[in-house]
């Protein structure tokens, strides 16, 4: 009985391994990103007071360009990869002998990242600005022609408006209403494919005041360099300097079993960083090495074949301030190290959750504030 | 695609649970307390991926789901960690091609159900169990929270998929959390 139970259960797995392994999903679509996106990675996007706010604020321009930040360290020591050390290297090695048949099975994948335009090491970090731009004047060539379209697609006369009254936006309070055709679908107005042509494009009106759901405001927080917006569950990262839509990826804290050591990190979002910001400097990206959020984990993936190597972190999803403590937090978890700082007594509570340390009102059992960000 | 993992992991609770409840339950040892406890700086220096590499086998699984570095790392974890009694429960064939990117979304979600945020300490548990009517869910990094009762000195987790385990043995702190053996195998929900 039991044999064939588990039999069942590892053939189903076998028949739905491909269906996990596709790329884009979440209605990003898939396959070949072709162009690829202006990757970079935030741009001092670490610190403590900033990660607390949720609309901005934060350090001055001038120091977090100028600053370094944990990033820029990170890449210029190497320290990640000499912390690992030899265990990293033989795990890595293993997993190295067993991607030949991997990449074979993803061989349309990896031509479309070859012509993504010079690699990483090629550009190296220009102004400043913690890039791996790849393929970044080929992106930039591009701006211009997806502006176009997008306009004309979906911002002009009446599309525009309907656009703009899909449900995504509804939520945020703007207008009501939506095309028909699209409002049976759950998933908010935006055809699929639209979000990612938003990349390189000037930021849509309803977009730019619809803020992301307050959950996420502390992991994405507004800076000098950019802001985060959200729409038909997607977070788009907007390019303050040029009033561009610059990333997207899929809004999402809930793992379901897309991605998994062995998987392809979706295409569509691996040329953007976006790790939460909580996080940052203990994952950045290096020439071997990118780490990428997704669905409740943070996932170490290859850059040259965009395989998710390892798990480094999980995340369990962010509180939101002013919002009720979710349903799992019943019992006392702050780390050690915090234990005599923040103690539960009748006027506070206490709860560790991603990153932070928050502060509850134990009555009314609403989130009140974070606290501590351990990084 | 969840269903199908679903399926799969609840396949592997009732192949299991057939032996769970007779598995050599212990009282947890878990001390009442007033206040939070508060843990000497410097107290654990091993990590959670030291202390799960005492156990081969449930090692194994971390290392082909790819989380040695969710162990090894800095933020803290709680980890429920079946005990080697509570992996021979197991169907034969459990462990075998792990190594199969098939099998490692399966293996990913049932770890990832057996880790919790934040450091939980057995004095936690009793204190919310008790302020809490007997009852204290606590999040799991799979989604669906866990329920946590007391009978004696014994805690019984109960998971999504209704499945129980009991917490066995002695806390074990980490520098980056806590591991506390549990009887059974907890299966996930799709």
């Amino acid at each position: 009985m039991k044999k064939s139970i588990i039999i069942a259960s590892v053939a189903a797995l076998a028949i739905s391994a491909p269906v996990v392994a596709q790329p884009g999903k979440g209605g990003g679509g898939g396959g070949n990103k072709g162009g690829g996106g202006p990757a970079k990675v935030e741009r001092g996007g670490g610190g403590g007071p900033q990660m607390r706010g949720n609309g901005g604020g934060g350090p001055k321009q001038q120091q977090m360009r100028g600053g370094g930040g944990p990033q820029r360290e990170a890449r210029g020591g190497g320290g990640q990869k000499q912390v690992r050390g030899s265990e990293h290297r033989e795990v890595r090695a293993e997993r190295q002998a067993q991607r030949p048949q991997q990449q074979k099975q993803r061989g349309p994948v990896r031509e479309a990242r070859q012509d993504r335009g010079p690699s990483q090491r090629e550009l190296g970090n220009g102004k400043g600005r913690l890039a791996q731009d790849r393929g970044r004047s080929r992106v930039e060539q591009r701006v211009t022609q997806r502006q176009e379209r997008v306009a004309r697609d979906i911002f002009n006369g009446e599309q525009r408006t309907a656009y703009f009254a899909s449900p995504a936006f509804r939520t945020t309070g703007l207008v009501d209403g939506c095309p028909p055709g699209l409002a049976a679908k759950n998933n908010g107005c935006l055809p699929p494919g639209q979000a990612r042509k938003l990349v390189g494009a000037a930021v849509p009106a309803a977009l730019g005041s619809a803020l992301l759901p307050i959950e996420y405001r502390s992991w994405y927080p507004d800076n000098d360099d950019y802001f985060y917006r959200t729409a038909d569950g997607y977070v788009y990262r907007i390019d303050r300097d040029r009033n561009l839509v610059d990333a997207y990826w899929p809004v999402a804290d809930e793992w379901n079993g897309a991605y998994y050591v062995g998987a392809a990190y979706p295409q569509d979002y691996l040329g953007y960083y976006n790790v939460p910001v909580q996080y940052q400097p203990w994952y950045a990206d290096t020439d071997d090495d990118y780490y990428r959020y997704g669905d409740g984990a943070i996932y170490q993936v290859d850059p040259q074949d965009g395989l998710i190597e390892g798990i480094v972190s999980l995340l369990a999803g962010g509180f939101g301030i002013g919002q009720p403590l979710p349903a799992g937090y019943d019992v006392y978890n702050v780390p050690y190290a915090y234990r005599d700082r923040y103690v539960d007594s009748d006027e506070h509570l206490y709860r560790y959750n991603d990153g932070n340390i928050y502060q509850v009102d134990p009555t009314t059992r609403l989130v009140q504030a974070i606290v501590e960000t351990l990084v | 695609m969840r269903r199908l993992i679903a399926s799969g992991l609840a396949a592997l609770l009732l192949a299991s649970c057939g032996q769970g409840e007779a598995g050599g339950n212990q009282a947890t040892g878990a001390a009442e307390s007033e206040t939070n406890v508060s843990v000497s700086p410097g107290g654990p220096s091993q990590d959670l991926a030291a202390l799960v590499a005492a156990s081969p086998r449930l090692a194994q699984l971390f290392k082909a789901a790819g989380m040695e570095r969710v162990l090894a790392g800095k933020e803290p974890y709680t980890l429920l960690a079946p005990t080697d009694a509570a992996l021979d429960k197991l169907p034969a064939g459990t462990f075998d091609g792990l190594d199969q990117p098939q099998r490692k979304a399966e293996l990913t979600a049932l770890l990832r159900g057996h880790i919790l945020p934040g450091t939980i300490l057995a004095a936690d548990l009793a204190r919310a169990v008790e302020s809490g009517n007997g009852k204290a869910t606590i999040a799991t990094m799979a989604g669906e929270p866990l329920t946590v009762s007391r009978e004696g000195e014994t805690f019984t987790i109960t998971g999504p998929a209704g499945g129980t385990a009991k917490v066995v043995g002695t806390e074990q702190p980490a520098r980056n959390g806590v591991v506390h053996q549990i009887d059974t195998v907890l299966a996930q929900q799709g």
